[in-house]
């Protein structure tokens, strides 16, 4: 954490009280206990929680913070989930001039799905539009509405959290992004903004639950020690995806834990090997470099990306994408 | 044959719900009310959405002809009718009878106090959502603003409250509907859906309502007939090239000045954006099914290439087909 960084802390809860914290640490204004309005000061922007039904509550961000400021929620007790759809330009490249003026790249993976008893601290970069749709759902509820869909015994393993940890990070699914779009686009102060908010989360639930992949069936408790360390070697990834794949020998050690352990343990938490995660984000960084106007060829591109034949790279990018990356190429003028 | 004739009583709570299964020969089974085959197939589903919103949903095909008498008792809520009704469907109120369906009036906004009948027609499909709606909690909404003091008057004033309106649903309403029943009510997420269905429902509603932007009571019955029955035309038409507005209004036997005009009055929207709209939602649910590639659905819409498909999926979506097919 950078010098001077105010930091906060607090927790979230299905019911309205945990605003207190936000309100008192960045001085603003809370409205019918569900309003926060930031004055232009530290942020400008606004936050408005809703409890939907029971067990379900929502939280919607759009906010510029102009100062450092960090926010470690703390662990609790209570038996809930959280959901964090963060709609940020992902493909959009943040391009960062690294210590040895190399080009860096780095993305972000929009969605994260958490148990209310591990902590986590968020940095939002100053300056920067944050929005954000965040779900509250109370474990019973959420293992209600998977029931149907796995084995009983299965239903029982995923969500005993004396064998298993839910945590993990993934893209937003396409229909939640459009729903989420149409939000961003909406008068906050509008008298149908809260049922709206209401009905977009709603839908995004289940748009969230209905994907296959997301509850696993890789039953694994797991450590805050391995949590970290798996995502150390994603962000480490997603800093460089200019060189070469790395290998797993080296991502495992960095983790500290054995390959088997490793590669178990990140398929779990990213919904893919580490492998196709590295390959997956170095295309998508890929179609954003043909689309940006920045390279004359398919060929710069490909040597950008460390790719030595050029062949190679456009069978990987048509493979994943369905088209040639010429068909993707604006050509720098 | 005489029709069947059925005494339905509506209310944001569900005591009416048994009684009504009752009359139809019929009971409740946890959210469903179930109806011998003899006169319906198909499901209806209920759902106390929350303490001030009921809604529910009949997907039915009609067996016999039925005429619904609405006799509500309480008159302490409002009454949102969706109709996507494919066959012959009217309701009766004041003597006066309206048809209502998918290319007819497929809204109708009445407030709870008022006595109507429908008709359906043996062999019709029923596609509705009824969502009923506290009086005094959607009057607490809009006290808070100031702005629309006028329409909170004109909608619970005691004197003169009996508020009718017969409309057009909004585009973005139909496709949050017709995603609702692709979806199958025995699954436990179609509680959260619906739910969620019907929030978006009645805050587009009162989104248009309160800009005022789609007043059609003005509208004389033979133009909204025309302008629907132009809706329905160019549904019909989504693969092929946009007819052309001297098409259109020569279909509807009327000036392209006053067409235009009309169509926008009536569908809130200009004919080219609503055909385009409905392009790329149908286009959109392709590309859901994972099954073909962007070329192919450019190329089955009618797009002049992949890339300007891309532009105009872009730009209504706000992302681009590519990224909506990587990330389902």
């Amino acid at each position: 954490m950078k010098e001077g960084t105010l930091h906060i802390k607090h927790d979230f809860n299905l019911t309205p009280e945990w605003q207190q914290a936000i309100v008192d640490g960045l001085g603003n204004k809370l409205i019918n206990d569900k309003y926060l309005i930031h004055d232009g000061r530290n942020a400008t922007g606004f936050s408005l929680f809703l409890e939907v039904m029971p067990g379900l509550s929502v939280l919607i961000m759009d906010v510029v913070y102009h100062i450092d400021v960090a926010f470690t929620r703390v662990a609790n007790d209570d038996q809930f989930y959280l959901m964090y759809f963060d709609l940020c330009d992902e493909y959009s490249t943040r391009i960062v001039e690294g210590v040895d003026h190399k080009i860096r790249y780095s993305m972000k993976l929009g969605m994260g799905f958490m148990d209310s008893s591990m902590q986590s601290t968020l940095i939002p970069f100053p300056g920067e539009r944050y929005y954000s749709l965040r779900i509250f759902a109370s474990k019973q509820l959420i293992k209600t509405l998977v029931g149907n869909y796995k084995p009983a015994d299965l239903i029982e393993n995923i969500f005993d959290e004396e064998k298993n940890t839910l945590f993990f990070y993934t893209y937003v699914d396409s229909a939640s992004r459009l729903l989420l779009n149409e939000l961003k686009e909406k008068n906050f102060s509008a008298p149908s903004y809260e049922l709206l908010l209401k009905g977009i989360a709603l839908k995004v639930l289940v748009n969230a639950l209905k994907r296959a992949r997301i509850l696993e069936t890789v039953v694994h408790k797991m450590s805050p020690a391995d949590t970290a360390g798996i995502l150390a070697t994603a962000e480490y990834m997603l800093n460089d995806l200019l060189m070469d794949f790395p290998g797993l020998e080296v991502l495992a050690e960095m983790a500290g834990m054995s390959v088997s352990k490793y590669k178990i343990l990140f398929n779990k938490i990213m919904k893919d090997s580490p492998q196709r995660f590295f390959v997956k984000e170095k295309l998508l960084l890929a179609q954003s470099l043909l689309r940006g106007g920045m390279f004359q060829s398919v060929k710069d591109v490909a040597l950008e990306l460390g790719y030595t034949k050029p062949g190679h790279f456009a069978a990987a990018y048509k493979k994943s994408f369905g088209n040639l990356p010429g068909n993707d190429l604006v050509k720098k003028l | 044959m005489a029709m069947k004739e059925v005494i339905r009583e509506y209310g944001v709570d569900l005591s009416w719900t048994k009684n009504y299964a009752a009359q139809l020969g019929g009971y409740v089974e946890g959210p469903f009310i179930i109806v011998p085959e003899e006169i319906q197939s198909g499901t209806c589903y209920f759902l106390a959405v929350d303490e001030f919103v009921t809604a529910y949903v009949t997907d039915v095909t009609y067996n016999q002809s039925i005429i619904f008498h609405q006799r509500n008792n309480r008159d302490n809520f409002l009454h949102l009718h969706f109709d996507f009704t494919e066959g012959e469907a009217l309701v009766i109120l004041n003597d006066v009878s309206e048809p209502v369906g998918r290319w007819k009036y497929n809204l109708a906004f009445m407030d709870g106090c008022l006595d109507s009948d429908y008709i359906s027609s043996k062999d019709s499909k029923n596609y509705s959502i009824d969502i009923l709606i506290s009086k005094m909690e959607l009057q607490k909404l809009l006290s808070a603003y100031p702005q629309y003091h006028d329409y909170v008057n004109k909608v619970f004033d005691p004197q003169q409250n009996t508020i009718v309106r017969f409309e057009r649903s909004t585009n973005k309403a139909w496709f949050i509907i017709e995603e609702l029943r692709q979806a199958d009510p025995h699954n436990p997420l179609y509680e959260i859906l619906l739910r969620g269905t019907v929030y978006y429902l009645l805050s587009d509603y009162l989104e248009q309502t309160l800009n005022e932007e789609m007043v059609i009571e003005k509208v004389v019955k033979e133009d909204l007939v025309a302008i629907v029955d132009s809706q329905s035309f160019l549904i019909a038409a989504l693969k092929s090239n946009f007819p052309g507005i001297k098409e259109l209004s020569d279909r509807a036997h009327m000036s392209e000045t006053k067409y235009k005009a009309l169509f926008k009055k009536i569908t809130g929207n200009t004919p080219n954006n609503f055909f385009l709209q409905n392009k790329l939602f149908h286009a959109r649910e392709m590309l859901g099914a994972a099954t073909h590639t962007i070329t192919e659905v450019a190329t089955e819409f009618n797009f002049t290439s992949a890339s300007h498909f891309t532009d105009q999926f872009k730009g209504y979506y706000g992302l681009v087909p590519t990224d909506y097919l990587n990330h389902l």
